[in-house]
């Protein structure tokens, strides 16, 4: 039920008037669905530097984006932070659109103490509004990337127990009911081809997580992948929802909470079709993917890689990509290769933009929940299934 | 004695999580008005000093009987409109 406020106007003999009015939080411009199913959005920039010419020209010319049917927008939008730990103003710059969920990650310098990260992660939450908008937020983007080369990854699974630690202080009980702590890697966690003994494997990563938080497995409330179609290297077609997700869902079924896809996409594959052919197969492949997340009613946000390569993601747009013309130069300009928009690929486009337009309209159906005791007790619940789960299967043949 | 009539009415009817809300309050009563009461006070010599007194009759009191769980501060008030802000 909508939140009321309403009262009373008594003149001087005690005749009443009464006056009320109501309100919604959390569907701003666009109709913006929050919660319930899958927000469809687009990561488009990588760190800071997502400029045409400036920070919001560029986020201007994704989210004023019109080759849909003329609409526009995304419903959630990835940020990708700096070195520095996180910042509020970066994780929110002004020309977001009010309201606008978004995926953000942050990096610590490797090995930084607890103390200091903890009094940093307070600073940074007390720097926004006592209640913040919807994020799904991370430490150290792509982590198992990193590691064990830049990143210690004892002390990254150590840096999430902290955050989770502040984020149940009482002062920041607010603001931690918009804050999904979560932790994205790259594919790799959720390959069918890595083994469960390797620090990459998502169960690995998990495990070790809960060990580390002494047994507790309410760390993160959700996790997440960047998870691209391998044609990604020219040698395969689109990989199947069994492929594609099958690590996805059994790390589902494996905690309980929900899923976030950081990058999601396709390069072009490389049999011998046509370029028509082949950008229909992949709208074909990107459509399935889609639906199958969105009906499965536990991914929380999914974002469409949409830049022609990474060097897109770092440096300035000396074009608008946005545009058929525009992408066509940065592309020929710089001989790439892996194509996720584009005049060609307007079926591509077509299909993730439906996506994005559909989860911003409808009714919010499920808040987010706290780290109060309703999510502890959660927790609990789902360790004593997971238990059982996990007993279940040692006794299969 | 008539009685009061009151409407309200909120700037948007959906707020993003953190943004301004404004509440306006319109109110009236067919018995409202402001009475001036004035004269002159004179001495035995006849000199005279003027004096007036205002007094608003049927003003109305505002009053909130549900908050919809917000704090709501009054920004400004006159004799038909009340104007609070809160923050969704």
């Amino acid at each position: 039920m909508a939140p009321t406020v309403s009262g009373t106007v008594t003149d001087s003999a005690g005749n009443t008037a009464t006056w009320s009015a109501s309100w919604t939080v959390g569907q701003p411009s666009g109709d913006l669905r929050w919660y319930g199913r899958t927000l469809f959005g687009q990561s488009y920039a990588r760190y800071k530097v997502h400029t045409i010419s400036g920070e919001s020209g560029r986020y201007a010319a994704v989210e004023q984006d019109t080759q849909f049917n003329g609409k526009k927008g995304s419903a959630v939008v990835r940020v990708f932070g700096g070195s520095g730990g996180p910042s509020y103003a970066e994780m929110r710059p002004s020309y977001i659109r009010a309201g606008q969920p978004v995926i953000y990650s942050f990096n610590w310098p490797n090995n930084q103490a607890e103390a200091a990260c903890k009094d940093d992660f307070r600073t940074f939450l007390r720097s926004g509004p006592t209640v913040w908008e919807r994020v799904w937020l991370t430490h150290h983007h792509e982590p198992d990337n990193d590691w064990p080369t830049s990143l210690n990854r004892t002390w990254w699974l150590d840096t999430l127990v902290w955050m989770r630690e502040v984020l149940d202080e009482p002062e920041f009980a607010a603001r931690a009911t918009q804050i999904r702590l979560c932790w994205i890697g790259t594919g790799v966690p959720f390959q069918d081809s890595t083994p469960l003994s390797s620090d990459r494997h998502w169960k690995k990563i998990i495990d070790d997580l809960t060990a580390r938080a002494g047994g507790r497995t309410d760390i993160v409330q959700a996790d997440g992948a960047d998870r691209y179609n391998p044609a990604w290297d020219g040698s395969q077609r689109y990989m199947p929802w069994s492929n594609w997700a099958g690590e996805m869902i059994n790390c589902h079924n494996y905690t309980g909470r929900p899923f976030v896809v950081g990058e999601a996409g396709s390069p072009r594959d490389d049999s011998n079709l046509s370029i028509a052919q082949k950008d229909a197969d992949r709208a074909a492949w990107l459509d399935d993917q889609y639906q199958r997340m969105r009906d499965a009613g536990w991914f929380d946000a999914v974002s469409y890689w949409r830049v022609p390569a990474t060097s897109d993601s770092l440096n300035a747009w000396s074009t608008n990509m946005c545009t058929p013309t525009g992408y066509n130069a940065q592309l020929s300009a710089a001989g790439k290769t892996m194509q996720n928009g584009g005049p060609d690929a307007q079926a591509v486009v077509d299909v993730h933009s439906r996506y994005c337009i559909e989860s911003m309209s409808g009714t919010p159906a499920i808040p987010f929940y706290s780290t109060g005791l309703l999510a502890r007790l959660k927790a609990m619940v789902r360790g004593i299934r997971r238990s059982r789960s996990t007993a279940d299967r040692r006794h299969r043949p | 004695m008539a009685t009061p009539t009151a409407s309200a009415s909120l700037n948007k009817s959906v707020y993003a999580v953190g943004e301004s809300m404004v509440l306006t309050i319109n109110h009236s009563d067919a018995d409202r008005q402001t009475i001036t009461v004035s004269g002159t006070v004179t001495d035995s010599s006849g000199n005279s000093a003027n004096w007036s007194a205002t007094a608003k009759i049927d003003a109305g009191v505002v009053a909130f009987t549900q908050s919809g769980g917000k704090t709501w501060t009054l920004q400004s008030a006159t004799d038909n409109q009340s104007v609070y802000t809160a923050t969704a």
